[in-house]
């Protein structure tokens, strides 16, 4: 029998190794303790009451802050942040020494908004690639799409472990961003001012439209699925090999290019089912006709792969009659919610829809 | 709605350098993830939401504004609890100047067996039994009992947040083990070999 440390309850209690295993957190260990057992069969009983101890470790839980908190506290301290003062939910008593305090604070605060603008604008010119004065990062870190809401009121959904990199103001005759990741983008009509994703060796080029972009780094390829409108994908690398073929491929609606990295090719090719927002399919499940307000809502989900929020409770009852076969994300929440008298807003990528519930069907003529 | 209880330690550090470098957005994130846990460990303190929820706003306030001078934090989490730790005495002491002494603050957490599992091989009579003890614990071993078991920070951890040296951890954790272990078995069979 292998030779046993542990004697007393209080030997595997101080155990980090057991304490981890116990709370479910770990992860080399896991079968030296599963099998503890069957080495030392006669621990048995300080094993199980160790274990037991832990178990048992339930701490009444306190009402936890509400989604409303947490946004008011992040609202709160980056309007600290910017300047605005501060926005306490309680004030300390007032004291002669806790004035002085105070005007020392506002100084402080003062020098460092001056030393972050500065940090800032150096950031920021450093590490772009898109060589802009200011430029936004986002990275979905949750596990769920996020939409994120460009300055040209174009919409992207970004899927979980996407970036995107764009400046909070376009330039006058261009639009770009970069991306990494697997991302759709719904572009905002524009044609005096292209729209250009850059995405490792891919550029692509588009002027209002619907399409979307698989580009993870550890793929062996790129795909770019267009749903509407026009687009033209190029790949830089394919250049230098001295292929007399203009290495650039325009892509219509349901049609998809890929861009081999290992023999880097770039394909298109024709989808066999049409994508969920091109015309084809808007057409077929974008006509609602006292459609149920819980259906409209999936349709949504669906075709931009983002989940929608709302209670169901509520609006359980609302339905909605309407075409909405040929508007951009924006344009069927804002009608869908006017419909049914409701509001949408989007934090932190997620869309919230919140209204009354409706007591009769509603009619929205478009 | 977001859920961020699946984000793992490493998106948290890269979360954490980002904003060192000045990253509004990972900040954001940052707050999002860390104001309810740090909500939870402060209001034990003192049991004033509009309170501790000001702290939490002064504790990421002014680690941005110190930010170019922070490490790079091991665990984010531990770090920001004791922000909130020190921030909760010291505003406490602008309150009620007199009873600043830092060794005479409360831990309030009531051990709920009820909500718990009962493990087949344990009575409920034992459960509420260590229910009591627990209850009786003075406040330090309370606290780190919390961190250790309920947040399920190492002793390494819990000393850098409660401002304590490793060995005076372990200690008072073994001290509220024992007194545990004293209560919990009638069985005569404490040890093995």
């Amino acid at each position: 029998m292998p030779e046993n440390k542990y004697h007393k309850i209080e030997d595997f209690l101080m155990d980090n190794s057991f304490v981890e295993w116990a709370l479910g957190n770990s992860g080399e260990e896991e079968e030296y303790w599963k099998n503890f057992l069957l080495q030392h069969p006669n621990c048995e009983d300080i094993f199980k009451q160790a274990c037991a101890i832990i178990q048992s470790f339930h701490i009444k839980s306190v009402n936890d802050l509400s989604e409303k908190d947490i946004d008011l506290i992040v609202a709160h301290v980056n309007n600290r942040i910017a300047g605005g003062g501060t926005t306490p939910y309680v004030q300390p008593i007032k004291s002669g020494r806790n004035n002085l305090l105070r005007f020392a604070a506002i100084l402080i605060i003062a020098l460092a908004i001056g030393l972050m603008a500065v940090n800032v604008s150096k950031k920021r010119q450093a590490d772009n690639q898109v060589n802009l004065q200011t430029s936004s990062h986002v990275i979905n870190k949750s596990g769920v799409p996020m939409l994120v809401k460009l300055p040209d009121n174009s919409s992207v959904i970004l899927q979980p472990g996407a970036q995107i990199n764009y400046p909070n103001i376009f330039s006058n005759n261009k639009r770009e961003v970069n991306l990494k990741g697997d991302a759709l983008f719904e572009v905002s009509k524009n044609p005096a001012k292209p729209f250009y994703v850059y995405s490792g060796e891919l550029t692509i080029r588009v002027v209002g439209t619907c399409f979307k972009v698989k580009a993870n780094d550890s793929d062996g390829q790129y795909s770019v699925l267009v749903s509407t409108g026009r687009v033209e994908v190029s790949a830089h690398n394919l250049k230098s090999t001295g292929s007399k073929n203009k290495p650039s491929i325009v892509l219509t609606a349901n049609q998809q290019a890929v861009l081999y990295r290992k023999g880097l090719k770039l394909e298109k090719m024709v989808l066999k089912k049409p994508m969920l927002l091109s015309k084809e399919s808007a057409n077929i499940h974008f006509n609602f006709s006292a459609t149920p307000f819980s259906k409209v809502v999936t349709t949504m989900e669906e075709a931009y792969g983002v989940h929608i929020t709302y209670d169901e409770k509520v609006m359980g009852n609302c339905q909605l009659t309407a075409s909405l076969t040929d508007q951009s994300l924006d344009e069927r929440l804002k009608l869908i919610c006017k419909a049914v008298e409701a509001e949408y807003k989007i934090i932190d990528g997620q869309i919230i829809i919140t209204g009354h519930g409706c007591d009769n069907q509603l009619i929205l003529n478009n | 709605m977001p859920n961020y209880t699946y984000i793992s330690n490493e998106s948290v550090l890269l979360l954490w350098s980002e904003f060192r470098l000045g990253n509004e957005v990972s900040y954001a994130s940052l707050m999002r993830i860390f104001s309810n846990p740090m909500y939870r460990y402060g209001i034990r303190f003192l049991d004033d939401p509009d309170f501790v929820k000001d702290c939490i706003q002064d504790v990421f306030f002014e680690l941005w504004n110190r930010r170019d001078k922070i490490r790079q934090a091991e665990c984010v989490k531990s770090y920001l609890y004791k922000a909130l730790r020190l921030r909760i005495f010291r505003e406490r002491s602008k309150w009620k100047p007199s009873e600043f002494i830092e060794d005479n603050y409360e831990f309030m957490v009531e051990f709920d067996v009820e909500s718990s599992i009962i493990n087949e091989e344990v009575s409920q009579e034992i459960y509420h039994r260590l229910e009591k003890i627990l209850d009786n614990l003075p406040k330090r071993q309370k606290e780190i009992l919390y961190l250790r078991f309920y947040e399920g920070m190492s002793p390494e951890k819990i000393a850098e947040v409660m401002d304590l040296n490793r060995q005076s951890v372990y200690n008072l954790m073994h001290e509220s083990i024992i007194s545990l272990r004293k209560y919990w078995a009638k069985s005569p069979v404490y040890y093995c070999l």
